[in-house]
């Protein structure tokens, strides 16, 4: 049968002609060229892309960086502020540069200072820092650092420049313990003010910063909760069993009776001292012309009852608060005005504090970038995380995206390389 | 040798007989001339490579482009009335009749009846070519004889009875 059917199929076949094309060569030829230039743009772009993603993909905290926009001048408050981890080496140098945060450690009992410039945590070897030391406050434009120094017997603060390490101490209750509980900067950071407990009464003083030997520590008698101290070292103080009171010399003068609060942060025109306040579904603001406190009730919706903080005065109107509406949660920044009005402001979650550090946390609120009435503005800043190890000096990321175009190069030259010996 | 005279020289002396492979692939003479000038431009696009055996290569680009093609085609044309009615037999001669009954396999089934018994490959071989098992061969060789057997019954001295 095959044998039959192959001539039969031969003889078909023949009736098949040949006539060859002349342009078959040089089609191919072309063809050939136009795939190698396709292949050598294919494979450019592949080591783009590889590149590029990888980039991308190995950007530390991709997200936050695109998440915020431009840094302010001179740094940023960080978005989050966050409690160090435990195996923090302290950094040498004090001279950090300017800070944007200030807390006590909750796990280590140790001073840090967030840097401006990066977000980047610093735990600080301050000279006379001791563990049972509850006070530190940075000032409103991340300048100085000032804390308690442990002493033999007598008080003393000392206050650290963060851009250049310059120390001063001032010792400013010689005579006996005292236990400094507050330190507060004006608005203006010239002034610090402090209060401490001593001899069964309280000692509230003013030091300026930058120094002069003042000598302006009054004895309060009673319970003093907190002071606020303003621009002209005007003090503002509260005492556990209500009232709040202007620093005079003798007796302070009662301002207000009003109860659940207590003097938080002086605002620039001295006009209103932001205060702080225990659970309740409102922020407070004692306005000292008329020793009115004013309230600005939380938005339906947002905290049904917080603890708030005042963490500063964005300007004569807006105040930067920690709002903190339970124990286990972290603690949010909000921006308000003092009351509820045509013209006032609230808005939420500007920032945050890790629930362990919230309430131990100062800021240079100088940072937040002046308000352009959009919500939408950036007021923190969302850092990358911590820079991954640079190759030869080359960024991460792109030794990687270098070393992937490399292989990439190589395989092909090989593979060229190959087909030219073996045909 | 350079390239190009290499080439035109396979060209002038296996020409011929890949026209002819090719018109018993595709059933067309026109078909045929462009089937084999496709593989040659392949063969011209990949010369260095296979310029120590182009006919095996070309060969192997013909087999799968004609099944290429057809699937194309069949994309866009209308297939076949009855398309399994005998051949009439109009025509006198055994080969014009295998000629059409040809035409109405399929592509592959014509591929491995070309390759099997024309170009006398072996069912293994077959199946090397065409990138497929050696039972698929088997099975699509009987069923193209089966087919042949069906629409021209005057070819059975040629494909042998029916098994």
């Amino acid at each position: 049968m095959s044998t039959d059917l192959r001539e039969e199929l031969d003889a078909l076949a023949r009736t098949q002609t040949f006539s060859p094309d002349p342009s078959a060569w040089d089609r191919g030829r072309r063809a050939r060229r136009r795939t190698r230039v396709a292949a050598g743009l294919a494979a450019v772009a592949v080591v783009a892309a590889v590149a590029g993603a990888g980039a991308l993909a190995l950007q530390p905290d991709r997200e936050a960086r695109t998440a915020s926009g431009e840094v302010v001048e001179g740094g940023a408050i960080p978005s989050r502020i966050e409690d160090i981890p435990a195996d923090l080496e302290p950094t040498p140098d004090l001279a950090v540069g300017r800070g944007a945060a200030a807390f006590i450690s909750a796990s280590q009992r140790v001073p840090v200072v967030v840097t401006a410039a990066d977000g980047v945590a610093h735990r600080l070897d301050l000279p006379g820092w001791s563990e049972d030391g509850q006070a530190l406050a940075l000032s409103p434009d991340g300048m100085n650092l000032a804390w308690q120094q442990a002493g033999d017997g007598g008080a003393t603060i000392g206050v650290l420049e963060l851009t250049t390490g310059r120390q001063r101490s001032d010792e400013v209750h010689p005579a006996g313990d005292l236990a400094l509980r507050e330190l507060t900067w004006s608005p203006d950071s010239t002034w610090l003010g402090w209060l401490g407990d001593a001899d069964g009464g309280a000692y509230v003083g003013r030091l300026p910063v930058p120094g002069a030997d003042l000598d302006l520590t009054t004895r309060v008698e009673g319970n003093v909760t907190s002071l606020a101290i303003g621009n002209a070292a005007d003090v503002v103080l509260g005492r556990a069993n209500g009232g709040l009171y202007r620093l005079a010399v003798g007796e302070p003068e009662l301002i207000t009776r009003a109860t659940g609060v207590g003097p938080g942060l002086s605002s620039p025109d001295a006009r209103f001292v932001a205060l702080r306040s225990g659970p309740s579904d409102a922020s407070s603001t004692l306005r000292l012309s008329d020793g009115a406190v004013l309230t600005h009730p939380f938005p339906d919706g947002t905290f049904g009852s917080a603890v708030v903080l005042p963490l500063g005065w964005l300007d004569d109107r807006h105040q930067l608060l920690q709002v903190w509406s339970a124990e286990d949660q972290d603690a949010e920044l909000v921006v308000t005005t003092p009351e509820l009005g045509p013209t006032s402001t609230w808005r939420r979650s500007v920032g945050w504090i890790d629930a362990s550090i919230a309430g131990r946390v100062s800021l240079a609120v100088d940072l937040v970038p002046d308000l352009d009435g959009t919500s939408s503005q950036e007021l923190t800043h969302d850092f990358p995380a911590d820079s991954p190890p640079a190759p030869f000096g080359i960024e991460l990321s792109l030794f990687i995206g270098l070393g992937v175009a490399a292989a990439i190069a190589v395989l092909l030259a090989i593979r060229w390389v190959w087909r030219r010996v073996l045909g | 040798m350079t390239d190009r005279s290499g080439f035109d020289e396979f060209v002038h002396a296996r020409g011929p007989a890949l026209a002819r492979t090719a018109y018993l692939l595709t059933g067309d003479h026109h078909l045929a001339e462009d089937l084999v000038q496709a593989a040659l431009v392949q063969a011209a696009k990949h010369w260095e490579r296979i310029e120590t055996s182009p006919e095996a290569y070309v060969r192997r680009t013909m087999y799968h482009q004609n099944i290429s093609w057809w699937r194309r085609r069949k994309l866009v044309e209308t297939p076949l009335q009855s398309y399994d009615a005998p051949v009439p037999a109009t025509d006198p001669t055994v080969r014009l009749t295998l000629e059409q009954a040809l035409r109405r396999l399929t592509p592959r089934q014509r591929t491995v009846l070309v390759l099997r018994y024309f170009e006398d490959l072996t069912e293994v071989r077959t199946a090397a070519e065409l990138g497929i098992s050696s039972g698929a061969v088997k099975s699509m060789s009987r069923q193209a004889l089966q087919r042949l057997r069906v629409l021209a019954p005057e070819l059975a001295d040629l494909v042998g009875a029916d098994t």
